[in-house]
């Protein structure tokens, strides 16, 4: 807090320099900016994702038809005729998994909401490292290109399953896309986490160090509780996914067996014994379950500060959300075997990861309740990033029912691994988590961009998204409770599953209006960051100091001295005020109270 | 109804993009308009009715999604603790959809009801320990029953003394891309298993000098037989490697062939006798009597690749190994699944409680398979094909990601009566197996096998020489059953004649 103030100086000298192009738009180390780079990378990754599952959804939907456009992306290895290959099928959804999991939910957007809230929201000049944050976007990028070049190669991309267990990852000779493809994803993904790991450090410490005067802990937008509780999961779990990577690589080219034991593949019985496939699995799932509330409590933090905004009303309960995010922060390390019910570990242990994962509902119902009170007698203002935040907090309540019924360990013997799980957690990952991130870009996009991007668009984009991503995620519920089994690239082997052919053309249906969404809001997006009418100051009305920033960035943020804070970030409608906002840095009245 | 979807996505594309083009326009429009409020009362009426239409829809298409698929979509359970479960889903069901409902609709009516409106003020409320306490001890209520009941139902299920209930053991090998099981045979005892022992069909001379026809060791079994046939196989690559490389050699020690055959035959022959030396050290010992108990128990088992019958009330235990990459052994019908992972066996236990006849009698399964071929025969006509009808089976599928054929892992399980089990087990039923679909290669297309010779298909490990020959004289030949092993010398093959071309290649112009 006191460290606010030589800060103060530094940067007053900054912005006088002129900078060249390179280091203001490439090699920045503007946490503004680097947001920026993040949020086209994650936009761009975020095309190639949804496309992806677009090309296979193709398939799934019409298993008999041709599709010269897949033989026209793909080439002609891949879908001869314009049918797709099995193996091709597999490699799809694996990279579509990774790219949507890690690329745009991850990366993109801690990367992008992180580096632009925690300065601006907490009153800082910038990121506690700017070089740091600087080299951490970079690797992103560069294990962007790695992922996405590892759809070039010949014999296709890693085609495990985006959780890519051995042996299957392992060995080359159990499926082409465990060979060159797999070695690029590995070499991607261990880019990645140190990525993360930088990006991470960098806002633990800047939340702890450099927030500005009278900010206190409990004078935070939740928005930053968030990411303070997202960087300190990703801290601690995303090591052990290097780890489990680095074994897998030794696995792999040098002949050590920690995975690997008593196997027979086409090149005979392998030498290596006494390893276990499950080990790996414990170790992904370490991170592997940290990694969905990585992706979900940002997007609980952007959704509090919209709709507490919107809604003109304080968020409810403010504290028992800040315990709330703590609570779920804490429990998601101790219940990731509860993806490993079946995998024949201790019938014991599957008991204690039941009951832990059941806890999980308890604060996740809290946070529900809170944001349902928050509306009510509030005075609804439905901008674009408010009705996506209403999506996602209908959308976690749907995940979050159906997340009761897996973590039952007798009930998920017949729901793991078919399409109820893929309903499960594209509800609260393919819908929660990219409506929260859609309702960012909506809001903060003035701050961006010091542009309006247009709200007509915005509503078409959500009401396309909701009813899409219902449209297709519902459905799918309903294949899992049949039994059906996901990563089938052809569902109509097994003749007990014919009678969902219509479900499953429907559900492509919708995938391919979601996509259409989609295309609305990457028109929108890049229309609008070139030619939308500039904003104002604070066009929201919102109480928070990243709009006390003038609407031009400029270095260092604030051009004179640092605000100061003097109450929590929700006086919205406050008894004794005109106006129904009061931002944070106009003091207390001497008779007020604060909250 | 295909067809109309596809109009459906097709009109509901051509709005979508005609809706961007115009509202592009008043995009334009707008933005030169000044806008005193961020949102109009127009867009603010406007999403607050479409919240409340979508929520009716949103409802509507869940409970049309109910009534047409159900909650637990895969009809009746056929095993004991199916049931069980079946019950336990129902009984979370009835407390997740009523907060599912309630809360969503919660959450659209207030949007409904609180839009802005000028002229009102928001109630400034910031919290409230009484409701939020409600809101932490009634979800915590409702997920203790939750907890109780389901770790209740899941110590039933897999807290089971391995005895209880005489259960007969069933092994079911996975790999890339099929099931084989393996029943215990009279002693109910599976044997030993061993990859190591993997091993072709083939014929060798033993140390009394007779021929010994070794019907193949597709599953690894251990007992002294397959020991020694493992043996003398590795024996005879070995010699065959050797007499390679004595044939490339030239009378001064050079060698004709290039040094990587050379190299990689080399480094075969050190490979093979590794591993004769951890079969000789490692599970010889355990079979040289011929009494011993590992022996015992392997040699009567049975090799059934082919559907698997379990008796009616009886339990039966399977046990699970793989041979490659995890697979998962799937039984929709039975609520039973465990991974199959290489390098250990795991295990799951029930009891069928319906025959396949009983349960194919049911009326949610008579409807259920109505409904399947109706479908197919309007595809099959649609497609110029003869119609066929499915019946019913109780299934075991794959249902972990195991490489391009993942789709296709699947055999029947039949039910019957104790009595028709002894029949089978006799083998006169082998001779009615339905044959099994073509294996699938990584590559996900079918197998065109050439590496393990012809009589491997004989369904046989031990002299327990059962009727299984006529088994595979019923399978159609392009249906053959395709024996998963490649052996090492079908590889040491692959490496020669690749090496061979390679190097050959240079010399042509
Ligand atoms: C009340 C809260 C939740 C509970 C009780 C819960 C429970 C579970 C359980 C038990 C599974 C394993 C199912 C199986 O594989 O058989 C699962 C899968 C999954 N959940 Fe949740 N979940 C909850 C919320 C969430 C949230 C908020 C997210 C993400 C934002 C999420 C993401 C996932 C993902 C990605 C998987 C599947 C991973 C895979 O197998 O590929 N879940 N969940
Ligand atoms: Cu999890
Ligand atoms: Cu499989």
């Amino acid at each position: 807090m006191a460290g606010g103030h030589d800060h103060a100086h530094d940067h007053a000298h900054d912005h006088h320099h002129e900078e060249s192009f390179i280091t203001k738009y490439i090699f920045s180390q503007d946490h503004k900016m680097i947001a920026k780079q993040y949020l086209v990378t994650a936009i761009v990754m975020g095309i190639i994702g949804i496309g992806l599952s677009a090309l296979f959804r193709l398939k799934l939907g019409w298993p008999d038809a041709q599709f010269p456009i897949l033989e026209a992306l793909l080439g002609s290895d891949a879908a001869p005729n314009g049918e797709l290959q099995a193996n091709w099928y597999l490699g799809l959804v694996t990279m579509h998994g990774t790219i949507m999991v890690f690329f745009v939910l991850t990366g993109g957007l801690s990367g992008t909401f992180s580096n632009l809230l925690i300065p601006l929201q907490l009153g800082a000049r910038d990121m506690a490292s700017g070089l740091l944050n600087m080299i951490s976007y970079w690797l992103f990028f560069l294990s962007s290109v790695i992922m996405v070049i590892s759809l070039f190669v010949e014999t296709g991309p890693a085609s495990a399953g985006w959780t890519i267990y051995p042996p299957l990852s392992a060995l080359e000779e159990t499926q082409p896309g465990s060979g060159l493809g797999m070695t690029l994803w590995l070499l991607s993904m261990t880019i990645f986490v140190a990525s993360s790991l930088l990006g991470g450090i960098n806002y633990i410490v800047t939340i702890l160090n450099l927030r500005t005067k009278g900010m206190k802990m409990t004078r935070m937008p939740l928005t930053i509780w968030a990411f303070f509780v997202t960087a300190v999961l990703g801290l601690l779990s995303f090591p052990v996914l290097v780890s489990a990577v680095v074994l897998l690589l030794m696995d792999r080219g040098m002949d050590t067996s920690f995975y690997l034991s008593e196997i027979t593949t086409s090149s005979g019985a392998l030498a290596q014994s006494g390893g276990s496939p499950i080990l790996y699995e414990h170790l992904f799932w370490f991170l592997g379950h940290p990694e969905v509330y990585i992706v979900l409590l940002p997007a609980l933090g952007i959704s509090s500060e919209v709709i507490a905004t919107n809604s003109r009303k304080p968020i409810f309960g403010y504290r028992a959300m800040i315990g709330s995010i703590l609570a779920i922060g804490f429990l998601s390390f101790i219940v990731w075997a509860h993806h490993m019910f079946v995998t024949g570990m201790s019938p014991f242990l599957g008991g204690v990861f039941t009951f832990t994962t059941l806890l999980i509902a308890i604060p996740s119902a809290v946070k529900v309740f809170n944001y349902i009170t928050t509306l009510w007698k509030g005075n609804i203002k439905f901008t674009p990033a408010m009705v996506f935040s209403i999506g996602m907090v209908s959308t976690f309540i749907t995940g979050g029912v159906t997340g009761i019924i897996l973590a039952d360990s007798a009930l998920d013997i017949s729901k793991h691994d078919t399409y109820f799980v893929v309903g499960h957690f594209h509800v609260v990952m393919g819908m929660s988590a990219i409506l929260a991130m859609f309702a960012g870009v909506y809001h903060w996009f003035p701050k961006m961009y010091g542009k309006m991007m247009n709200k007509k668009l915005g509503y078409v984009h959500f009401w396309l998204t909701i009813i899409s991503g219902y449209g297709v995620f519902i459905p799918m519920h309903f294949t899992g409770e049949g039994g059906l089994p996901r990563r089938y690239y052809d569902n109509t082997e097994i003749p007990m599953f014919d009678h969902f052919m219509d479900l499953n053309v429907l559900i492509s249906v919708f995938a391919l209006i979601g996509v259409i969404g989609q295309v609305v809001f990457f028109f929108n997006f890049f229309y609008s960051a070139f030619r939308g009418p500039r904003s104002s100051q604070n066009p929201w009305q919102a109480t928070t100091l990243e709009w006390t920033t003038p609407v031009d960035h400029v270095h260092g943020n604030w051009p004179g001295a640092l605000p100061e804070v003097h109450r929590w970030p929700y006086d919205y409608s406050k008894p004794g005020w005109d106006e129904d906002f009061v931002p944070q840095t106009v003091p207390l009245k001497p008779d007020e109270e604060e909250h | 109804m295909n067809s109309l979807l596809i109009l459906i996505a097709v009109v509901a594309g051509v709005a979508a993009i005609i809706q961007l083009v115009r509202l592009n326009e008043t995009a334009s429009a707008l933005r030169k308009e000044k806008t005193e409020e961020i949102v109009t009362d127009e867009e603010n009426n406007f999403m607050a009715w479409g919240f409340l239409i979508f929520m009716f829809a949103f409802f509507g298409f869940t409970i049309w999604l109910m009534a047409k698929y159900g909650m637990g979509g895969l009809g009746p359970a056929a095993s004991v603790h199916g049931e069980d479960t079946d019950w336990l889903l129902k009984l979370n069901y009835w407390i997740i959809l009523p907060v599912f409902f309630f809360t969503n609709a919660l959450l659209f009516v207030f949007a409904f009801k609180y839009k802005y409106n000028k002229n009102r003020r928001a109630t400034y409320f910031s919290h409230s320990n009484k409701l939020e306490l409600i809101w932490t001890v009634v979800p915590s209520t409702a997920l203790a029953v939750i907890i109780f009941m389901g770790l209740k139902t899941w110590v039933n299920i897999m807290f089971t003394a391995p005895e209880e209930g005489n259960p007969m053991v069933v092994e079911a090998y996975a790999e890339q891309f099929q099931w084989t099981f393996r029943i215990a045979g009279e002693n109910n005892n599976l044997g030993d298993a061993d990859y190591k022992l993997i091993c072709p069909a083939f014929e060798y001379v033993d140390d009394h000098g007779d021929t010994v026809k070794f019907g193949g060791n597709p599953m690894g079994i251990v007992t002294k037989e397959t020991v020694l046939a493992k043996l003398a196989h590795i024996d005879q690559l070995v010699a065959t490697l050797n007499s390679d490389l004595v044939k490339a050699t030239g009378a001064n020690g050079d060698f004709f062939e290039p040094d990587e055959i050379i190299n990689a035959k080399m480094e075969q022959i050190e490979i093979l006798n590794t591993l004769k030396y951890r079969i000789e050290s490692g599970i010889w010992p355990t079979v040289m009597n011929d009494t011993s108990s590992t022996n015992l128990a392997g040699m009567d088992d049975i090799y059934v690749p082919n559907d698997i019958y379990l008796i009616k009330n009886r339990p039966v235990t399977f046990k699970f190994r793989s041979k490659d990459v995890i697979h998962s052994a799937w039984f929709p019908h039975f609520r039973a699944q465990m991974n199959c992972v290489p390098g250990l066996q795991t295990s799951f236990t029930f009891t069928p409680n319906y025959t396949t006849k009983e349960f194919a009698e049911l009326p949610e399964t008579q409807a259920h398979y109505k409904e399947i071929n109706e479908i197919h025969s309007e595809m099959q006509k649609s497609l110029g094909e003869e119609v066929e009808n499915v019946d019913f089976n109780f299934m075991l599928i794959c249902n972990k990601i195991c490489g391009a054929g993942h789709h296709n892992m699947k055999r029947n399980i039949i039910v019957v009566e104790e009595g028709e089990y002894e029949k089978w087990y006799e083998c006169e039923d082998f001779k009615e197996v339905t044959p099994v679909t073509p294996r699938l290669d990584i590559m996900g297309r079918p197998v065109v096998y050439e590496g393990w010779n012809s009589t491997s298909d004989e369904k046989l490990i031990n002299h327990t020489n059962m009727a299984v020959e006529n088994a595979s004289k019923t399978v159609e030949p392009e249906m053959e059953i395709v024996d998963p092993v490649v052996s090492i010398d079908s590889t040491m093959n692959a490496i020669d004649s690749s090496m061979i071309t390679d190097a050959h290649a240079p010399e042509q112009p």
